[in-house]
């Protein structure tokens, strides 16, 4: 089912687009114009699980639409960013069936990082992690900025007033990305360009009133970066996959109180549409799974209620209680190198936690899709266990460019932290791999 | 023995310079009978002269003749009507850049001249076409960027409705060539590199083809593409509703069979041509689904109003 290189088989991708060809050949015979409509579900879903590919897709959808017109039929709800990705095709051409199937991405040169662990900075103000990618420094912070410095809600006002260097003398163009204020606390990523040199011991962001972060970058061994990690097959089917990430953005929308089903394709398509593209099995487990966590959210579906794993019913629980022990407050470094999975590299940098919730900070490349706009889905499922043995659920709030070809996930756990953990275990699932990862954290 | 020779020739007009020209198919060739000296034609165009339409058709034509794109718009069966105007097509040409609009076949000036074979001289041309992937067409080159995708997009979604305008004859000719190009024995290779949607082409017109012969829902036919020597299989599996055909038949069968008219003939499903010919041709035939197929000999009796011959036993 699954290739070693951590994306769909060439066999899955060409079942899947087979199944919608025929699902729109289909859909040209019926005289009734909904069918179309059903085409566009189908694909929808197989790029969303990852064993089609958006060219190919918006393809089909953009041939089945020109056939219509042409018997005078209302055409499908067109595709029309991803038709506009879909690359030129000239007659005869073949496009490929998934958009990353041309170069092996851990085939490829990635510029290389060095993550550094943050030691106590500057007082109030806290550094996550240190990374060093090919041309610039990544540093996910909590800035706190003195009331001196000017009302917190000037947002631009602070930054302009800082600027960064280290104890050789270089002068940093400095960048903040992805911010969030809470208060006079900024939580986002300070970018250092450019790369700092190999001798520096040290970088700083300096304000009007002395320096407001300081960062040592010590001779951290490499193997302070690398957690205890293991990485092995994921044991679910592409289908299953999907419907699995359902679920949790079903469980992320309940705690974050966004609408359950917000034009989704009905479960019913969802599952034939895997089931026709060969990547569910008649058999699985995970549509009832699925459908016993609508309906205990109270969605119309119908499912067996002990189908539901028990983190589930954890983060569910957490949230349908009326009163709720307040998040953790506090920045913690974690500074944790992954593996890759799936063709996709991450450090997981640390975490912010306040009344707002618990956020962790993590740096990506490689990305196996274009993120979708609104509530993001990168295609890969973060859990993560306390010390406590409670479970949470990381749900990504936001994806930022942070330059390169980098980019910061923000994650909201949930359950936020109710203490201050001191090791999380991650488990982080993509298409084909999952990793499980003991991280250390250190507030 | 060629996979057209079911087919009798078909006639139309397509509009050229300031009037209406005939386009003749023939023998799986176009011929422009106003231009007996296409070949001068195309050179004078090359040199910057106006290059008639009918001229241009032909190369769009012979473009085509292996793109599997022209067999998503094109009709599946003889009641599927696929209506492409002239005028429509001039409507979008007008949204294109004029030097590029030029390149497309149309209503343009051009003297009127004596019949000829298609085109199929090599001339350098002002936008130099390139060619793209095993079946060996070509295509407008640009550079690629954004806008200039989305012009040749535009480019050959025209050149696609200019082939579906010439009528559902042409249409059904047009969709046995390009079929042909991909079903030779020496295309094997090429074949596995295309599955999905030749399993497309393949099952979006048996599956009416068996709706006619059986009265099944044609959602339920199963075809597969047939690799090995002899027609193929086909059977019944299941009971009641779940009862479905399973079939599996060469990509010939679209050219051979299919777009000559022979799909269904007198209640027989037409498997194979043994002895392809117009009006009258030897085919192997199933009477049932569980029956052996039989020789029998069909006779043409005309042309449906949706452009394919009828034939009879």
């Amino acid at each position: 089912m699954h290739s070693a290189g951590g994306r769909a088989a060439d066999a899955d991708g060409e079942r899947a687009e087979t199944y919608l060809r025929l699902v729109a050949e289909a859909a040209l015979r019926s005289a009734a114009d909904g069918r179309a409509d059903r085409v566009r579900n189908a694909a929808d879903v197989l790029v969303d699980a990852g064993v089609l590919g958006d060219a190919v897709a918006a393809q089909i959808i953009a041939d089945l639409n020109l056939a219509l017109r042409l018997r005078g039929r209302r055409s499908a709800q067109t595709l029309a960013g991803r038709l506009l990705r879909t690359a030129p095709l000239q007659p005869g051409q073949r496009i490929p069936l998934l958009p990353d199937q041309a170069p092996e991405p851990s085939a490829g040169l990635a510029p290389p990082w060095r993550v550094l662990p943050a030691g106590p900075g500057t007082p109030a103000s806290r550094l996550m992690a240190l990374i060093l990618t090919a041309d610039r420094a990544l540093a996910p912070a909590t800035l706190f900025f003195p009331l001196s410095d000017g009302p917190p809600e000037a947002v631009t006002f602070p930054f302009t007033q800082l600027t960064g260097t280290d104890d050789t003398g270089v002068e940093y163009r400095l960048g903040f990305a992805n911010g969030t204020w809470a208060g006079s606390a900024w939580t986002g990523t300070v970018i250092f360009f450019p790369r700092p040199p190999a001798a520096a011991r040290w970088l700083a962001i300096m304000s009007q009133n002395g320096p407001l972060l300081r960062v040592e970058i010590a001779a951290a061994p490499p193997a302070a970066a690398t957690p205890i990690a293991m990485l092995g097959p994921v044991p679910e089917t592409l289908g299953e996959r999907l419907l699995t990430r359902r679920a949790e953005a079903m469980l992320a929308a309940n705690a974050l109180g966004y609408p359950l089903e917000g034009g989704q394709p009905r479960q019913g398509e969802v599952v034939a549409a895997l089931e026709g593209a060969g990547v569910l099995a008649p058999l699985s487990p995970a549509p009832a799974r699925l459908s016993a966590l609508g309906q205990l959210l109270g969605l119309a579906m119908q499912g067996p209620a002990d189908e539901v794993p028990a983190r589930w019913k954890a983060v569910m629980t957490h949230y349908g209680r009326r009163k709720r022990l307040n998040p953790v407050t506090g920045t913690a470094t974690i500074a944790a190198e992954l593996p890759e999975i799936d063709g996709s590299r991450f450090v997981i940098a640390g975490l912010r936690s306040g009344s707002a919730g618990t956020f962790l900070h993590v740096l990506v490349d490689r990305l196996p899709r274009p993120v979708t706009r609104g509530r993001p889905d990168i295609g890969f499922s973060w859990w993560f266990r306390d010390d406590a043995d409670s479970w949470h659920l990381g749900a990504v709030e936001d994806v930022g460019a942070v330059g390169g070809g980098e980019e910061m996930l923000r994650l909201v756990l949930l359950p936020p932290l109710g203490h201050e953990a001191s090791a999380l275990t991650a488990e982080i699932r993509g298409a084909t791999q999952q990793l499980t990862a003991n991280l250390q954290v250190r507030w | 023995m060629s996979w057209f020779d079911s087919l009798p020739p078909a006639d139309t007009t397509v509009p050229c310079g300031t009037g209406e020209h005939t386009v003749r198919w023939e023998a799986g060739r176009l011929t422009l009978t106003a231009h007996p000296d296409a070949e001068a034609e195309l050179v004078l165009g090359a040199l910057g002269g106006d290059k008639p339409g009918c001229v241009t058709l032909a190369e769009t034509w012979a473009r085509h003749a292996g793109d599997l794109t022209v067999l998503t718009s094109g009709p599946r069966c003889d009641a599927d009507r696929v209506r492409v105007d002239w005028p429509q097509i001039e409507e979008l040409r007008g949204q294109l850049p004029r030097s590029l609009a030029r390149l497309i076949s149309g209503t343009r000036p051009s003297p009127p001249t004596t019949p000829t074979p298609p085109p199929t001289v090599r001339v350098t041309r002002r936008i130099h076409y390139r060619h793209a992937g095993a079946a060996g067409q070509v295509t407008p080159g640009f550079s690629g960027s954004r806008k200039e995708d989305v012009i040749r997009r535009q480019m050959q979604q025209i050149e696609l409705l200019e082939l579906l305008a010439l009528g559902p004859e042409f249409q059904f000719r047009l969709a046995g060539t390009v079929i042909a190009a991909w079903a030779g024995p020496d295309r094997r290779d090429d074949r596995a590199t295309r599955r999905p949607e030749l399993s497309g082409v393949l099952t979006g017109r048996f599956a009416p083809a068996a709706q006619e012969w059986l009265g099944i829902d044609p959602d339920t036919v199963t075809v597969i593409t047939h690799e090995e020597a002899g027609w193929g299989s086909l059977r019944m599996v299941g009971t009641g509703r779940g009862q479905r055909l399973r079939s599996s038949l060469p990509l010939s069968w679209l050219s051979e069979v299919w777009a000559c008219g022979l799909a269904v003939v007198a209640g027989h499903l037409v498997v194979a041509v043994e002895d392809p010919g117009y009006p009258e041709a030897g085919v192997l035939a199933l009477p049932a689904p569980d029956a052996e197929p039989v020789r029998l000999r069909a006779r043409a009796t005309g042309r449906s109003a949706g452009g394919l011959v009828t034939w009879t036993l």
